[in-house]
């Protein structure tokens, strides 16, 4: 195989096919990724049967951020007048509120201080003080639900559509609808917080129903990238390669001896892609390639905010190859001690800690997609599980630290491709604890972002058990108002 | 394929191929398929399994036995 070093890469034929099929939007890519001398890589097609593009695509790549646990909306970018004057006074309601501890103390006006950002007047609270100064680059849907408040199935339906596990993830979807557009690096990338796996652990990167091969590759951004990429004892490369081919030719009689088999073929192409991977994952999770100026964006070198910012460099990264979709995650586990955004105990803490570490990667993420021109068509989603209660987690006469878990209204951030930027859509009630005024549900965001991928979330299907299943289901409706 | 127990695991597979079979290539890979497989190779097979020894070692071959799918499922 080439490499950047002894092979200097003019255009070649299949590099000028790409330049053809992506046109002058990827023009300015491509000429970077040539200058590097990365386009060696072929597109792998996607398989649905009713192949996207449905409609001009404004968006080819995704990042999706994940916060494990529930970011409070009250305290991010719901801003609440209303809260801060009914501080410390008992949530008015003719209902008695469904949390996930029972507890229901008084109402705690928000913990960091709102202010009007950019030249779209934004709200953003000082909880996240970077993203507030790229405020007129994100677009916010402020009237999100949810239709649970536990954790785990609350995860499933943000990447799934569903609350029960089996269900292919986002990523898988777009790995099975739209291919990659390289051979070297899985389609579906998980970067994982370095504390550890969100509940449940891979099934949030499962491929459900669909063909195993769109499951999620997870690529650490701290410490060995992939284990056993390369054997554990050195081995010549001619016995390397040697032994792939021999095993292919086994692999393949032994196919042809069983008919097609989903899980022989899956791993079969996986050895296909650890090959090619072996030569491409060290050259794109080499960081140090990247300039001083680049890891001061991303918040490199610094604490606490060194090991999202490698992910998120690292996101970059694969996406300039060609990887169609990257989620990292900003947490892990539910539970003690506290490794996520679960601020039952102590918001000023909990989301103190967890905005830190990731507020200057993410902002610095987005003012590098924009400089090289990415941000364009890639969409960045930025979403968590569920929000908090503008009332505290403690008895009822106490203004407690801790908000429990709220499914009835709270906040997720979109930026890039297609979107109207620096706009806030939809509306929680004057407390912010519920979405009364364009309510958005998992099923409509997914049903925008795959819109926003020029698929139609009616059209991208599997047939599974006698249903043509979507990420979907029966649901969904793209939320026009924020599309530019 | 990588990790240094398949490795390890390639080896005393080897090594007993080897003590059971003595130094004949052929009665070597019929050996290892049929620990491996609990078969005998096809022509093709043995044809590409002995090629492969000669060239890489009877370690390396198996290494890809312990890998490939036939090994790892059951049917």
């Amino acid at each position: 195989m080439k490499t950047a070093e002894n092979h200097p890469v003019l255009l070649d034929r299949r590099d000028l096919f790409s330049w053809v099929r992506f046109g002058l939007g990827g023009a300015a890519l491509t000429s970077l990724l040539e200058r590097d001398g990365l386009l060696r890589a072929e597109p792998v097609a996607g398989e649905a049967d009713d192949p996207p593009p449905h409609h001009m695509a404004k968006a080819k790549r995704v990042i999706h951020i994940c916060a494990a646990g529930g970011v409070s909306q009250v305290d991010s970018f719901d801003h609440k007048p209303e809260l801060e004057k009914l501080h410390g006074k008992s949530l008015v309601s003719d209902e008695r509120p469904d949390v996930f501890f029972g507890k229901i103390g008084l109402l705690r006006k928000n913990d960091w201080q709102f202010k009007q950002r950019g030249e779209s007047g934004l709200w953003v609270s000082d909880l996240f003080p970077h993203l507030a100064e790229v405020a007129d680059e994100l677009t916010v849907i402020r009237s999100m639900y949810a239709e649970t408040s536990n954790h785990t199935p609350a995860t499933f339906q943000e990447n799934t559509g569903f609350r029960l596990n089996g269900f292919p993830v986002l990523g898988s979807w777009l790995s099975f609808g739209m291919g990659n557009d390289t051979d070297e690096l899985p389609t579906f990338v998980v970067i994982p917080d370095t504390r550890g796996f969100a509940a449940g652990g891979s099934i949030n990167w499962s491929n459900g129903f669909l063909p195993a091969r769109h499951q999620g590759v997870v690529i650490r951004s701290k410490g060995t990238p992939i284990d056993d990429i390369f054997p554990a004892t050195p081995m010549k490369q001619v016995t390397e390669s040697a032994s792939r081919e021999l095993l292919a030719k086994l692999n393949k009689r032994h196919l042809d001896r069983r008919g097609q088999n989903d899980v022989l073929v899956a791993r079969m192409k996986s050895y296909q892609l650890a090959a090619k991977m072996q030569m491409a994952v060290p050259e794109v999770t080499n960081l140090d390639a990247e300039t001083q100026a680049t890891h001061n964006m991303y918040g490199l070198g610094e604490e606490p905010t060194n090991d999202f910012g490698r992910g998120c460099l690292l996101a970059r990264r694969m996406l300039e190859r060609g990887v169609r979709f990257v989620q990292l995650f900003s947490g892990g586990a539910f539970g003690q001690p506290r490794i996520n955004w679960d601020g039952h105990e102590d918001m000023i803490k909990n989301h103190g800690r967890e905005a830190a570490r990731i507020d200057q990667p993410i902002a610095g993420l987005l003012k590098d997609l924009r400089q090289r021109g990415m941000l364009n068509d890639t969409l960045v989603l930025f979403t968590s599980e569920f929000g908090r209660t503008p009332f505290t987690q403690s008895n009822a006469d106490v203004v407690g630290k801790g908000r429990d878990h709220n499914q009835y209204g709270f906040s997720v951030l979109l930026a890039g491709a297609g979107l109207k930027q620096g706009l806030a859509f939809g509306a929680t009630d004057e407390v912010g604890w519920k979405a009364v005024e364009n309510r958005v549900h998992w099923h409509d965001f997914h049903a925008t972002v795959l819109h926003l991928l020029g698929i139609d979330h009616e059209r991208l299907t599997f047939y599974h058990n006698g249903i043509r299943r979507r990420l979907t289901n029966v649901h969904g409706h793209v939320i026009n108002d924020l599309l530019a | 394929m990588n990790n240094s127990f398949v490795l390890r695991t390639a080896e005393r597979l080897a090594s007993r191929v080897q003590q059971e079979s003595g130094g004949d290539p052929s009665r070597q890979v019929d050996r290892a398929f049929a620990l491996a497989f609990s078969r005998k190779p096809d022509g093709d097979e043995l044809q590409w399994a002995t090629q492969f020894m000669h060239d890489h070692g009877l370690t390396a071959l198996c290494r890809v036995l312990l890998n490939s799918n036939e090994f790892l499922y059951v049917d």
